[in-house]
């Protein structure tokens, strides 16, 4: 096993810890309003500062890492789970269904993604599931078209054809052979979409068609920020922090996890 | 009459350091290669045949370590720095590969390709580069209106033809060829082959050869060199090796030749990381004995003829 | 080459009208009616039932969607996409404006990406594993992961709040463009370095690599006629998607820096629900970016001679 790979598996264990159990940790409740002690800085009592309505930073923190990796992560599974339906079925009934499945999948993906999302979230109205079901909508067709190609390239493995030759069920070669070959990139490629995901859901927010305030999220929360950044730069800096920390996690796994399947470009970081 | 010698290699040892070990793949191998003759080291696939070749150019990639002595036309290249060796690689020594499709840098016109080794090699304009590319096209029987044909246009004849020109650009005095003609159709090896030896006699070129191939052995060799997992096992001339081969290996490869229906050597190429303290061919040798298993066979010289064996095949 | 592109061109056209059809019934999205969100953008409340029912005549949307969609498209195709709902702007107009503001943001910012990654990247994968290679590839790591438009928060603490030099917002002077350019330029950079790595390190382990250095070529010669050449294929074709992707790609920075640019003047358009707008920049922002897919691929196939012209959309070649 690798350093990277090491460094990767640590930081995303941190990361489940923050997401999963932090709320239960947490020392204030993310929407306790306090004016009294708004835009403080870093403290024994408010160990990441305050915000503009005297909420616990830290206590904000740990529940927008949360609303945003549980985005990307619904938006990755069931983008996945979309595209693997109508990616296997366009690949095994061919033909017309496929003609016309792919035309589609074109039309998706002839449009620049960000327009896309931006404008199916601003038709909706700007809100967490608005913004799910537009990323959802948005990046299913790359999902399908990839996994179109994987069914495609394994039906035509020789040992395909060899073992229904050899009187093996096909249904069961399709299960024990074809799909088995689709799950390997399929992964691959949904781990590597979590990062993009991830930017594109606090980039939204940030621009103000994602996650709405007062729902603690990462983007959302450096938006709010922006006018205070001469008074109270934590504000940014903090959440900017733990995108980046969040983002890179994913990254350095997906990096090393790469290297692994394909030594050929060896790739150790200095760390 | 002696002969004069062009490249001599003393105890050469290449070893690769990889994440899993180091590779032995040259054990101590020594040879000599004569002015205007065709050598040719044969041998099974992975006994390092094809290393000894290409570092003899330093073309191997930088985890190889070699060691030992090269010597061309008596001087020592193996000394010699990078910048000062590129002046021979290319100009003095030329080398062809295997899968020439691969080889040649697919979105270059071939021509340019050609015209590109001259140029680095003399100092000298375009438009001569370009003359002496159109003759070497001519010369591989390629027609002159290939000159600006990409490689993925080609046959892989055709494709072989334009790596022998782009390695004949200069007019080297030694062609390494590693595996020329594997990759290609018989009828086309056979061309190939043709068309070599015509350029070598043209030029007085000298030629090593690597394949495994004892057609082509027959075919091409003057002398011929017998590998075996990193070993040089015999050195002999052609018709004698045909006729009546010393080493207990070169006997069992020409009995494969001669009846490849019913004939095969009992036994596995060893594993070149695992060390082993006696003779390497020694578990599949029929005339092995104790000693082989313990003492490693030193090079037995009977005038042209190199030998390492210690039970050598006797009349 | 002539009748390849014409091919592509008619292929382009079902996906040209069914992406059209798309952007125009983006509204039925919506929970609610157009009539009902125009009317509220104009009179600033709940409209009565009346007052639909006369707007859904007034503009046709009491008619069929087909026959609604075949008008807007009519009209479209003769350059009218209609006004913007909150201040009655010319759409095209609009759009041509915010297109030039962010094409200039864009290039600019994807050139001086290119300046730092070529060099970088490239130097990366001639010492592989090296601790120059090491340290960018560290640094391009964490490059990647960090938001750009909080990237440009960054720059405009350091610059504009902590040194006072540059402006922190506005498009008037061309002291403007830099902070937003430096962070989409750096941003981009990131990801460049990386791809410039790969490309050129996959090449390096190319057997015409060692043929170059057979014929007695120099390491220089290598890298610039044969490494490079090479690598530059990859390398293009994702500058060239890069390029595209100005179209909204530079969104988050363009409203951080109040750039008037299309990513920025859209959100807000699409914040405010601007139904024409959206349907406006959606189609031709498509059009735009299905052409410039286009042109990538005909420049790639002009670098790289082994792609043939005969295969179906280009895309499947070995």
């Amino acid at each position: 096993m690798g350093k990277n790979l090491k460094v990767g598996a640590i930081m995303i264990s941190i990361l489940a810890v923050i997401v999963f159990i932090g709320p239960l940790i947490a020392p204030y409740d993310p929407y306790q309003v306090n004016m009294s002690v708004k835009l403080q800085g870093v403290s024994a009592s408010h160990i990441m500062g305050t915000d503009q309505l005297g909420r616990d930073l830290f206590s904000r923190l740990i529940y927008a890492t949360g609303t945003s990796v549980k985005i990307s992560l619904i938006v990755v599974i069931v983008s996945m789970i979309i595209g693997f339906v109508f990616g296997s079925i366009a690949a095994f009934i061919g033909g017309a269904v496929d003609e016309f499945l792919m035309r589609i999948i074109d039309v998706f993906m002839a449009f620049p993604t960000k327009i896309f999302t931006i404008a199916i979230a601003g038709i909706l109205g700007a809100s967490a599931i608005n913004i799910t079901i537009a990323l959802i909508i948005t990046s299913w067709a790359s999902y399908a078209r990839m996994v179109r190609g994987c069914v495609l390239t394994a039906k035509e493995l020789p040992f395909i054809d060899a073992s229904i030759a050899l009187g093996a069920n096909r249904g069961y070669t399709i299960i024990r052979h074809v799909l088995p070959s689709v799950f390997q990139p399929l992964s691959t490629f949904a781990f590597q979409r979590i990062a993009h995901t991830m930017m594109a859901i606090v980039g939204l927010s940030f621009i103000g068609l994602g996650v709405q305030p007062p729902t603690p999220e990462l983007g959302a929360m450096i938006n709010e920020s922006k006018n205070f950044m001469t008074t109270a730069p934590h504000l940014f800096i903090f959440p900017g922090l733990l995108i980046s920390y969040v983002v890179f996690s994913f990254n350095i796994l997906d990096d090393s996890l790469r290297d692994y399947w394909d030594p050929r470009i060896k790739s150790e970081l200095v760390l | 009459m002696k002969k004069e010698k062009l490249l001599e290699v003393e105890q050469l040892n290449i070893k690769f350091t990889t994440s899993i070990g180091d590779v032995n793949v040259s054990d101590d191998i020594n040879f000599s290669l004569n002015k205007g003759e065709t050598f040719c080291i044969v041998g099974e696939s992975g006994c390092g045949k094809s290393v000894v070749a290409l570092s003899l150019t330093r073309l191997l990639p930088e985890n190889a370590i070699i060691k030992g002595s090269i010597k061309f036309e008596g001087f020592n290249i193996s000394e010699l720095e990078e910048k000062e060796f590129s002046e021979i690689r290319g100009r003095k020594i030329a080398t062809i590969f295997e899968q020439p499709m691969s080889c040649i840098n697919p979105v270059m016109r071939i021509g340019d390709q050609i015209a590109e080794t001259y140029r680095a090699n003399f100092n000298c304009s375009r438009k001569e580069a370009k003359q002496q590319a159109l003759k070497k096209l001519e010369e591989v029987k390629l027609p002159a209106n290939r000159y600006n044909s990409y490689p993925h246009e080609l046959s892989g004849g055709m494709q072989q033809r334009v790596m022998i020109a782009i390695a004949l650009a200069c007019n080297p005095q030694l062609l390494i060829a590693d595996e020329p003609t594997t990759s290609l159709d018989v009828t086309v090896q056979y061309q190939i082959l043709e068309l070599l030896q015509e350029l070598k006699e043209k030029y007085n070129m000298t030629i090593l050869m690597i394949t495994h191939d004892m057609g082509v052995v027959h075919d091409m060799a003057d002398r011929i060199g017998v590998m075996y997992a990193g070993n040089m096992m015999e050195i002999a001339d052609r018709d004698e090796f045909f006729q009546r081969p010393l080493h207990p290996y070169a006997v069992e490869l020409l009995n494969v030749v001669r009846d490849p229906c019913i004939y095969t050597i009992p036994g596995t190429v060893p594993n070149l990381m695992e060390w082993v303290p006696g003779c390497p061919f020694e578990p599949r040798c029929k005339r092995s004995t104790e000693a082989c298993k313990i003492n490693k066979p030193k090079n037995i010289v009977m005038g042209e003829r190199i030998v390492r064996c210690l039970n050598v095949v006797p009349n | 080459m002539i009748k390849y592109i014409f091919r592509r061109l008619l292929y382009l056209i079902p996906v040209l009208i069914l992406t059209s059809f798309l952007a125009y019934m983006l509204v039925y999205l919506s929970p609610s009616s157009p009539a009902q969100i125009i009317l509220q953008a104009r009179y600033a409340g709940e409209p009565t039932q009346e007052q639909i029912v006369e707007f859904n005549e007034e503009y046709g949307f009491d008619q069929s969607i087909l026959v609604q969609y075949t008008t807007w498209l009519k009209n479209a195709m003769q350059g009218d996409l209609g006004k913007s709902l909150t201040d009655g702007s010319d759409v095209l107009e609009d759009f041509i404006y915010s297109f030039k503001a962010s094409a200039k943001l864009y290039f600019s910012s994807q050139l001086l990406a290119l300046i730092i990654a070529l060099p970088i990247g490239v130097y990366s994968a001639f010492k592989a594993n090296s601790i120059f290679d090491r340290i960018s590839r560290t640094y391009s790591l964490v490059g990647i992961s960090i938001p750009d438009f909080w990237l440009g928060m960054l720059l405009v603490y350091i610059f504009s709040i902590g040194l006072n030099l540059l402006p922190s917002f506005g498009y008037a002077t061309p002291k403007n463009i830099i902070l937003p350019m430096l962070a989409l330029g750096l941003s981009s950079s990131f990801s460049l370095i990386r791809i410039v790595r790969t490309s050129v390190l996959e090449v390096l382990h190319l057997n015409y690599i060692r043929t170059a250095r057979s014929k007695g070529l120099s390491e220089n010669q290598i890298m610039m006629k044969h490494a490079l050449r090479n690598a530059m294929i990859p390398i293009v074709t994702v500058m060239g998607i890069h390029l595209t992707h100005f179209i909204g790609g530079a969104v988050a920075v363009e409203s951080m820096f109040a750039w008037p640019g299309l990513g920025n003047f859209f959100a807000k358009a699409a914040g405010s629900q601007d139904i024409p707008v959206i349907q406006g920049f959606v189609l031709l922002s498509a059009v735009f970016f299905i052409f410039a897919n286009l042109i990538i691929d005909i420049i790639c196939k002009q670098l790289d001679p082994r792609i043939d012209y005969q295969n179906e959309g280009g895309k499947n070649n070995g």
